[in-house]
């Protein structure tokens, strides 16, 4: 979750300063945040950091950061003389970090009166930051560190090589963590992302290790000092590629450092002694857990306690479900499979190259589960290949990937198993490219396969101002035959702003929510939280309704010039100041449509004095060929012939024709929203909302 | 009994009137066979023929000791006389070939004439007929489609070409004899045969040439092979005369001969079939001199001794072929005075110096040494000041410490500089074999798999292992270097054939289409071989974010197929079948495997490997040093396939260090090593060489200065540059040794003299000659510096007189200085590993 910083007085003054200086035109451009310098912040420190963006940073005036432990807020800058609104595209950050927050990534977000930045992100360290300086693109010009230190440097542009020597004892454990292209995939506009490598040499200039990709594409690399003497440590893009905004942080130290753990799974509320599994580890033991009963089912990053220290964050996954761990005799094979519950959470590695690992289980025939592999996502090395087999070794099901929350895991999943016959079955796992090792550790959760549903918000914020609307569009992924219709609610709004929340019918996929912000709204920002309620059917079963948090995905420019989504953990809404359009009105609230004709909507927007830039209206929220958010009920389009959407120049008016096909089915009160978009860039657009448009489709 | 079709002996054979005189003084020889003075033996002493035209080639030879035959004994085939003591039974030709003509026993009587003609030796060769029926059991695999082999017919240029010739086509080297048997008898109408009069069939009057025929004369009307044609028309052109086996094998008599020039020898030909049976096959096997400067071989199987050295003849016959090893020696006798043993290596290559009369050269000096064990091991120069160190040194071992030096085995880190080096150059080797490039995998791709080879190179992996993780690779082409080999060979024929020619050295493309024509491998070898790639695939992974695009390489399980490996049994593995073909590959049974990187190394040190081309390992093209090749590559199977010390072996060797200029005595000889052969630097060495010497770095496009042209990972578009690709800087487009030409061309000695490149850099302030003259260094010390930047040596005292003499007659001394430097860039001691 992102949390809002104390909000300063800087920004009542920030707010004032804009209202008077933001020009007329063009005002849609919200920050897209490109990188951050240094990245990284050493814990119980506060520390100064540059942040850069595409767009206008002027006013920014509160910084919002995921997790506890850290905040941040905007280092005032001078107002200009001149009283224009200066173009800042860089401006100066303070972060502060207490002495107990947990070192790792997070995501922070800047409020400006032109809205919600994209998403940025820092890294939190336990060491000193050492920053990049001088030209230290060879050996020769090396620049001089002590470890232990995290290193903070860009890859600022093509054939850039940065190299940092320092000093090291024979038998000294080395360990370098590159965190650098992990960091870009929510960077909105970077259009080409770092594939770093490091190499560590001697004083004679020998390679002594190298590492390119080893957490996906960032490197890590652990050598111990062969002798005492002087080091160089070398980063660059693989393809000598580079940009200004490829920052990365090497956290340098001598520390044990835990990839993972064996059993991957722990039960809540109990004592629990785990393998560690990581790098120059030596005696340091077994790493000791609680976890409180009151922890999140799935998977999150603790700190254990190893020997008489404290280990780096590693990720355990918490489970509910009875615990139960691979047994050290051979189950390779439907024959010698392991016993096991279900439902249930097994832990097992993948021991060797070749190692396949099966657990039987008894079950009825119409019994239905769901079986996931959990791995790659916590850390492991394992790419899971999951088989459900019968007690002969007949295949029933399998699956390799998963695709989830729109993204591709190499952990696997098979849903809605349906037992065909009283008896054993087999579940079956193996890394689908036959390795192995003390890295391949899973947890494989067993579950009875129940309707669920996930929803989707596109994309992580809504952009108001003063007496407008905005829209936020949910989208449903039903699972294991849930089919219906859900209730869309919101939490959090900043003050100023309401919602009418629409629903997503049992024969659709979106829905929508229309956010209202007051004539007299304050600049705000807040992070939301939309939830989905299932609406339950008269002859539904009983029992309380599904419900379902809906998990924001922020937009990505693709190279080439597609939309493509992040998962993120917040949607932020803010209120800014007056941008190009003013209001977008509409020429009734409602429209009953019977099957087989058509209704007109006429539609009136305000431009801002002097903006004249195109604005296309819709219904559908889509790019290029793709449709993102369509909350028309089912046989109802829009009639593109018969409508005027490209509202060009000053003109301010156009029309929507919606259309009921002759086999629509009867709705009542389907929420729309008519929106007038602006381009920001080929991708991008800023969009404003209608109020809510009710669309109803009678009975033939 | 005696089938009407075969003619009067006479036609066949001249020996009619021999074998006849034969019958009358039988007796009489083998009682003088007991008072012989001149020894021969007889191959074979027993002779079974069966069936019609079963035929059989004798060979007759001196003795040398006793009874027995030696590689050194003199082919008397052709000089002795043959007499058949029952000409019905059999037939015997002068050149000694015997024709089964009807069922019975006999004795062949082969008697050699001493000086005089008054002593003599006589042998007796037992023979039997039987199969000899009315009606010739003739089928068209059997015994017409090695007639048609013999003649040519089912060769690419003729009826075997794309679309057959004159609407008659054949298939390759017959390969699919079902098709063939059908295009004789029943295509066109039977318009080729005529089964009632078989003698007007177009079939044979075309080769008889009794019409025109595009291809000439190919068969004589009164010949043997004819009447089996003959025969086999008039029993209705069966495709089978039973069931057909396989020849499994060939066995050649003999196998070795160390001969003088001049000298003949016949050959014989055993086929050995599926079912045991064995049958001669001297008349329809195919012959080929491997080295017609050495060797001429007629259609008969008599091979000519015509040069000096070493060469072999190619025997071909069904899907098999064999050869036969000449030697013929330079001198009778080598001394090689001064010879000593460093290693195996040198004993072996002492024997064949011995074997082929060749004296070598004495060895090089010490700054010759350096410079072309330092170029041929890391690709680089020796500095000026590490060659002066080198060459006063006075260490009886320095020779030897070197080695390690630049091997980086010393165990000293600060002696052990070299190892990135030696990885950044063997690397641009393995990348131009694995073609490594840009223009296919991407930038990301390369150079994943760039990495992964200089790494595998840095630490030295075994070769076993290098190859096994290249042919079982499976994961993201970004981080895992090898999976990108199969995006390189993209589907399961570029797999087979890029496998087996870069890590067996069997060129197997021809199989794809028909029978390996010097080999004997089958479409189904190469498609058994294909069925361990079958499985292959990739899938999509976002594990380099939403940008990164990368494919991850994947095997689906449970893909079939016989899978097998060349020569081997089928192998089976449930889940990927690649692991049991890489344990096949790399395993120590696996002689191909070794010798092949053992031949590549050999060609890379010494300029030529023990088999030339070093990719086409094959029985029919075996080593020139057989012996040598096997202790190698028992070596390197030892070492469990440690690159280092097979490279080490080598240049520790006496052989290795040998000087490039021949005596009068081996100039001569471009096979056997006995003096080195001198190479031209590769385009990346001869660039960073350049570079080195002038002191001007050259900056490669998108790369950071610095970087060398060794280290160079791609031969697509991404770093092009001019002087690389005029000196044949691969594109890395095949997997063949051959695409890095070693040829010179006139745009490389434009290139050099005129070009750009040279000229720039031996004119640059910065350079070696503007630092050696804002040094105000003596005349002497600056001559000094530019011969051993170059050449790796000090000028000699005329070299310096010569030196001061230009240096008078130059407009000054910055002059003087450019010209010398680029006079010594453009000498043939500088462009060569000498």
């Amino acid at each position: 979750m992102l949390r809002p910083a104390p909000v300063s007085i800087f920004r009542l003054i920030a707010a004032a300063m804009l209202v008077a200086a933001v020009p007329t035109a063009a005002r849609a451009q919200y920050p897209m945040l490109m990188s951050l310098k240094p990245v990284a912040a050493q814990v119980g420190q506060a520390s100064e950091h540059t942040i850069t963006s595409r767009y206008n940073l002027y006013g920014a005036y509160q910084v919002l950061v995921s997790g506890t432990g850290v905040t941040a807020e905007v280092v005032p800058v001078p107002k200009p003389k001149d009283g224009k609104t200066p173009s800042l595209t860089s401006l100066k950050l303070k972060f502060t970090v207490a002495a107990n927050a947990l070192p790792g990534v997070r995501d922070f977000r800047l409020a400006t009166p032109r809205g919600a930045s994209t998403i940025g992100q820092i890294v939190i360290v336990a060491d000193k930051i050492v920053n990049e300086t001088g030209n230290n693109n060879s050996a020769k010009t090396a620049q001089a560190i002590t470890l232990p230190a995290t290193i903070c440097g860009a890859i600022e542009q093509a054939e850039d090589v940065d190299v940092f020597k320092f000093t090291a004892k024979k038998g000294q454990p080395l360990s370098f963590l590159v965190r650098s292209q992990r960091l870009q995939d929510r960077i909105h506009d970077l259009q080409k992302h770092v594939d770093p490598i490091l190499t560590l040499r001697t004083a004679a200039g020998s390679t002594l290790a190298s590492s390119d990709n080893y957490f996906f594409a960032d490197p890590f690399l652990a050598a111990t000092a062969p002798a005492d003497g002087e080091y160089t440590l070398e980063i660059r893009d693989v393809r000598y590629q580079g940009n200004g905004n490829w920052q990365y942080s090497i956290e340098s130290h001598s520390r044990p450092v835990v990839e993972t753990i064996y059993p991957l799974a722990v039960a809540l509320g109990i004592d629990v002694s785990l393998a560690p599994i990581g790098h120059h580890l030596g005696s340091a033991g077994s790493l000791k857990i609680n976890l409180p009963s009151d922890t999140p089912e799935g998977r999150g990053w603790h700190r254990l306690a190893l020997g008489p220290a404290t280990s780096n964050p590693v990720q355990v996954v918490a489970s509910r479900l009875p615990t139960s761990v691979e047994a050290a005799a051979a189950n390779n094979d439907p024959k010698s499979a392991q016993a096991v519950t279900v439902p249930s959470t097994i832990s097992g590695r993948i021991e060797s190259e070749a190692d396949i690992d099966c657990f039987v289980f008894e079950a009825k025939k119409g019994q239905k589960y769901t079986f996931e592999v959990i791995a790659r996502r916590a850390g492991s090395a394992l790419d899971a290949h999951l088989r459900i087999l019968d007690a002969k070794g007949k295949q029933l099901a399998l699956n390799d990937d998963l695709r989830r929350l729109k993204r591709l895991s190499q952990d696997s999943k098979f849903e809605n198993f349906t037992v065909p016959a009283d008896g054993k079955y087999v579940i079956e796992v193996r890394d689908v490219h036959l390795r192995g090792g003390p890295r391949f550790v899973y947890a494989i959760r067993t579950s009875r396969a129940v309707p669920y549903f996930d929803l989707f918000l596109d994309s992580d914020k809504t952009q108001l101002s003063p007496a407008t609307h905005g829209v936020i569009f949910v989208r449903v992924e039903r699972h294991n035959g849930f089919g219906s219709a859900i209730d869309l609610g919101v939490e959090g709004l900043p003050k100023g702003v309401t919602a009418r929340c629409g629903r997503i019918l049992a024969e659709g996929t979106d829905g929508c929510i229309i956010l209202t912000a007051e004539a007299k709204a304050q600049l705000a920002i807040a992070n939301i939280t939309v939830s989905g309620t299932e609406i339950q059917t008269a002859d539904a079963k009983s029992g309380p309704p599904l419900t379902s948090r809906a998990r924001p995905m922020q937009e990505t420019y693709m190279p080439g010039g597609g939309r493509n989504h992040w998962p993120v953990d917040a949607h932020a809404v803010n209120v800014g100041t007056l941008s190009d359009i003013r209001s977008v009105k509409l020429s009734t609230e409602s429209v009953t449509l019977k099957p087989g004709t058509s209704t007109t909507i006429k539609v009136n927007f305000e431009r801002a004095p002097g903006f004249t830039k195109n604005v296309t209206l819709d219904v559908l929220y889509r790019h290029l060929g793709s449709v993102y958010g369509n909350s028309l009920p089912k046989g109802v389009t829009i009639d593109a012939g018969a409508s005027k959407t490209l509202i060009t120049g000053k003109a301010s008016e156009g029309q929507i024709v919606l259309k009921a096909a002759a086999d629509a089915p009867e709705v009542q009160m389907q929420q729309v929203s008519v929106m007038a978009n602006v381009s920001i860039n080929f991708v991008m657009k800023a969009t404003y909302s209608s109020p809510p448009l009710m669309v109803s489709v009678s009975k033939k | 009994m005696r089938h009407p079709l075969l003619r009067p002996a006479s036609r066949l054979h001249g020996t009619c009137l021999l074998a006849l005189a034969g019958l009358f003084f039988g007796q009489a020889a083998a009682q003088a066979a007991a008072q012989k003075s001149t020894p021969i033996v007889v191959a074979p002493e027993q002779v079974h023929l069966k069936g019609h035209f079963d035929r059989l080639q004798l060979v007759v030879s001196a003795a040398a000791q006793g009874s027995t035959r030696t590689d050194r004994s003199a082919d008397l085939t052709r000089t002795v006389i043959y007499t058949s003591l029952n000409p019905d039974v059999v037939s015997v030709s002068p050149s000694g070939e015997l024709l089964a003509r009807g069922n019975g026993t006999t004795r062949v009587e082969v008697m050699a004439r001493g000086q005089g003609g008054q002593e003599k030796n006589v042998r007796l060769v037992e023979v039997s007929v039987s199969g000899v029926a009315a009606k010739p059991a003739i089928g068209f695999r059997q015994h017409v489609s090695p007639i048609l082999s013999k003649h040519g017919c089912n060769s690419g240029s003729c009826h075997a070409a794309q679309y057959g010739k004159g609407g008659f086509k054949l298939s390759v080297f017959g390969y699919n004899p079902q098709l063939d048997q059908k295009s004789i008898i029943r295509d066109r109408h039977q318009r080729r045969v005529n089964l009632v009069a078989p003698r007007e069939s177009l079939f044979l009057r075309k080769p008889t040439l009794q019409v025109p025929h595009g291809g000439g004369l190919r068969l004589a009307r009164d010949s043997v092979d004819h009447e089996i044609l003959v025969a086999w028309l008039l029993a209705g052109g069966p495709d089978s005369n039973g069931k057909a086996h396989d020849v499994t094998r060939l066995e050649v008599y003999p196998k070795r001969r160390v001969a003088t020039v001049g000298t003949t020898q016949q050959l014989r030909v055993v086929a050995h079939y599926s079912d045991k049976s064995t049958r001669d096959v001297t008349a329809w096997a195919k012959y080929d001199s491997m080295d017609e400067s050495i060797l001429e071989i007629a259609a008969s199987g008599l091979v000519t001794a015509s040069g000096r050295g070493q060469a072999s003849v190619m025997i071909r016959f069904g899907s098999q072929a064999e050869i036969s090893m000449f030697v013929t020696p330079f001198a009778t006798t080598a001394k090689l005075e001064g010879w000593k043993n460093n290693n195996f290596v040198d004993e072996l290559a002492a024997a064949k110096f011995r074997e082929l009369g060749i004296e070598p050269s004495g060895l090089c000096d010490d700054a010759t040494f350096l410079r072309r064990v330092s170029l041929d091991l890391i690709g680089t120069l020796p500095s000026p000041q590490s060659a002066v160190a080198f060459i006063d040194s006075k260490r009886p071992d320095k020779r030897q410490r070197l080695i390690d030096e630049l091997l980086g085995q010393t165990g000293d880190p600060a002696r052990d500089r070299f190892n990135d080096l030696y990885a950044a150059w063997w690397t641009l080797k393995w990348s131009d074999l694995i073609r490594n490039s840009s223009n296919k995998l991407g930038e990301q791709g390369m150079w994943a798999l760039h990495n992964w080879i200089r790494e595998s190179f840095r630490t030295n992996k075994s070769f076993d292992r290098f190859v096994s993780e290249l042919v079982t690779a499976k994961g993201s082409i970004y981080s895992s270097g090898p999976a990108n080999y199969f995006r390189i060979n993209g589907n399961a024929n570029d797999l087979t054939e890029s496998t087996a020619q870069l890590f067996l050295g069997i060129r197997l493309e021809c199989a794809k289409c028909h029978h390996h024509p010097f080999e004997k491998y089958s479409q189904g070898d190469y498609n058994g071989f294909a069925a361990f790639f079958k499985g292959v695939g990739t899938k999509s992974s976002e594990e380099f974010g939403l940008f990164g695009r990368e494919s991850v390489v994947v095997v689906k399980a449970g893909t079939t197929g016989k899978a097998t490996p060349l020569g081997g049994e089928p192998l089976e593995h449930p889940l990927d079948l690649r692991i049991p073909l890489a344990k096949w590959l790399t395993g120590k049974q696996n002689t191909f495997f070794a010798q092949n990187v053992v031949n590549r190394y050999v060609s890379y040190l010494l300029g030529r490997g023990l088999v030339e081309p070093v990719d086409d390992l094959r029985s029919t093209n075996p080593p020139t040093n057989v012996a040598l090749m096997d202790a190698l590559s028992q070596h390197f199977v030892t070492s469990n396939y440690d690159l280092k010390a097979l490279l080490r072996a080598i240049v520790s060797s006496r052989l290795y260090q040998l000087r490039s200029q021949p005596t009068k005595a081996n100039v001569g000889d471009t096979r056997f090593y006995s003096h080195f052969q001198v190479k031209r630097l590769a385009a990346e060495a001869l660039l960073d060489a350049v570079d080195e010497a002038t002191g001007v770095q050259t900056k490669f496009k998108s790369l950071p200065l610095g970087t060398r042209a060794t280290e160079l990972p791609d031969a697509g578009d991404f770093y092009s540059n001019y002087f690389l690709k005029t000196f044949a800087k691969p594109k890395r487009a095949s997997v063949c040794e051959c695409e890095r030409s070693p040829d010179e061309n006139l745009a490389q000695a434009l290139h050099t003299l005129n070009g750009d490149t040279i000229a720039g850099k031996v004119a640059n302030a910065k350079g070696r000659v503007g630092k050696l003259l804002t040094a105000k260094s003596t005349h002497e010390a600056v001559v000094q510096e530019l011969y051993l930047a170059t050449l790796g040596r000090r000028p000699s005292p005329q070299e310096q007189a010569a030196s001061r003499e230009f240096l008078a007659a130059s407009p000054s001394p910055k002059e003087c200085y450019e010209d010398l430097l680029w006079a010594l860039l453009n000498s043939k001691q500088f462009l060569f590993v000498h």
